[in-house]
């Protein structure tokens, strides 16, 4: 593929991460959906082709295979790409919502404890939950990413902020270790509290869990001097 | 591309074209879109991502850095994955061809398109003419994941120079259900108090949440705009 064609892709792409696709126009949107489907092909041109014929993304999507196929450079797969595109997008518009709450502490511990049985080393998760323990998202972080810094402290907030976290639940994978929370635990604690409590922010548990259990700082009196109370 | 993902690309779509979408599981689906990245290991990256985030809709909503830094998707698909909620509301909103707000039930169908992929909360507000035909719809503003700071001010001047005489507003919640708060409740009192003596009449507030939708309109709740009759609206009877 020509340089020329291979610079404009990727600055079209940046243009998504760093705006979003709210501010691409129509013929920019369909035009990445086609990258995939013709990795070394100018798909500007084609992208516009098929808005001109079918008059909209809709038109695009809900068009006869044969009136697709008539354009030069679309086969068969390209068509079957197509359609999968606008299942997916119907898919995404319709799909139930899966909803997952925490209604008691052991919800939480045993979710974590089989978390965690997957990974191989110590780690940390923190647990995205919503003000009625509705779980978002499971995210990772390296074991390390909680020792106190000012370094810290900056990328922590902006890890959150990017993220949209709101309320959040941390889980440390202890291995095999004995289920003791060592004073880093606790000076981590307090540090993430120091940073996102002023940010509203709640840090609901510090949870330490090895292969047979699991100990939540909450239930043993760890978050009594938070000014916050984020009860269950 | 391994032969073993090769095999079970071929084998997905053959499912795919054979049985239609509905036969795919998620874990199905997202491996289809994967597939398209030839060093993706297609099973081992579906069954981290689903274990991350749960389902197929929070995966694509997922942050591209996160997508990218932690499980290794290329630009390609990473770019892939953020269309889909653009072309998605875009196929819906076009799909649908809403042009007239007549009715509750078409405000609502509207404004769920709309908010289709908001990822945060965010305020909209339509302008109608008196048949209720749509002049022009933005978001005057947008927020966090709990909440959305409006200025009423804005309400009015996008209403003024749209010389409409009928006003909806929408705002979503990014979690729970749809249930107005007492700020939304309170919000609507003063956007119509504002509106009001300016000649242009509030007709609905929609909010859109995860799995439900109200008008408030439609609602029991006694607010000051439900005083003034809306002719030509149509809103449904609670039984």
């Amino acid at each position: 593929m020509k340089s020329s064609h291979a610079g404009h892709r990727e600055r079209l792409r940046r243009k998504l991460f760093q705006l979003g696709a709210d501010e691409l126009a129509e013929h920019e949107v369909l035009e990445l959906m086609l990258f995939h489907v013709f990795p070394r092909q100018n798909t500007n041109e084609l992208a516009h082709d098929l808005l001109e014929k079918f008059g909209s993304i809709a038109g695009v999507f809900e068009a006869d295979n044969d009136a697709v196929t008539s354009l030069k450079g679309i086969g068969n797969s390209s068509v079957t790409f197509i359609k999968f595109m606008r299942d997916l997008c119907r898919y995404y518009a319709n799909s139930p919502v899966k909803s997952f709450f925490f209604k008691a502490q052991e919800d939480i511990n045993k979710y974590l404890m089989d978390y965690f049985s997957y990974h191989s080393s110590e780690s940390l998760a923190i647990l995205s939950i919503s003000s009625q323990m509705e779980l978002y998202q499971t995210i990772p972080l390296p074991a390390d990413s909680l020792l106190p810094g000012k370094d810290a402290a900056r990328s922590l907030t902006e890890f959150v902020l990017l993220n949209n976290l709101n309320k959040i639940i941390i889980g440390r994978n202890y291995l095999n270790k004995p289920l003791i929370p060592s004073s880093e635990d606790y000076a981590a604690l307090r540090f993430l509290m120091d940073i996102f409590e002023p940010l509203n922010i709640a840090v609901y548990d510090y949870i330490i869990c090895n292969e047979t259990g699991s100990f939540s700082l909450r239930q043993h009196g760890a978050f009594s001097f938070s000014s916050k109370d984020w009860s269950l | 591309m391994t032969y073993q993902d090769k095999t079970l690309k071929q084998e997905l779509l053959k499912k795919y074209t054979d049985n239609g979408f509905d036969s795919l599981s998620e874990k199905e689906i997202l491996m289809l879109i994967l597939s398209f990245d030839v060093k993706t290991n297609l099973e081992e990256t579906s069954d981290k991502l689903l274990r991350q985030y749960h389902s197929l809709n929070s995966v694509i909503d997922a942050n591209v850095n996160d997508l990218k830094n932690i499980f290794g998707i290329n630009d390609r698909t990473a770019a892939l994955l953020k269309t889909i909620p653009q072309l998605s509301k875009k196929y819906h909103i076009e799909i649908e061809n809403i042009k007239s707000l007549n009715s509750a039930e078409n405000a609502l169908r509207f404004f769920k398109n709309y908010f289709i992929g908001a990822l945060v909360e965010q305020f909209v507000v339509a302008c109608t003419n008196k048949k209720f035909q749509i002049k022009d719809c933005r978001t005057i503003f947008s927020g966090n994941i709990t909440s959305v700071r409006i200025s009423h001010r804005e309400v009015a001047d996008f209403a003024i120079k749209n010389k409409s005489p009928y006003v909806f507003i929408a705002h979503n919640h990014v979690s729970g259900d749809a249930s107005p708060s007492y700020d939304d409740y309170t919000a609507t009192n003063h956007i119509h108090k504002i509106l009001l003596p300016l000649g242009v009449q509030l007709v609905d507030h929609i909010v859109i949440g995860k799995s439900s939708c109200v008008s408030m309109r439609e609602l029991s709740y006694p607010l000051d705009f439900k005083n003034v009759e809306c002719p030509g609206y149509i809103i449904r009877k609670s039984e």
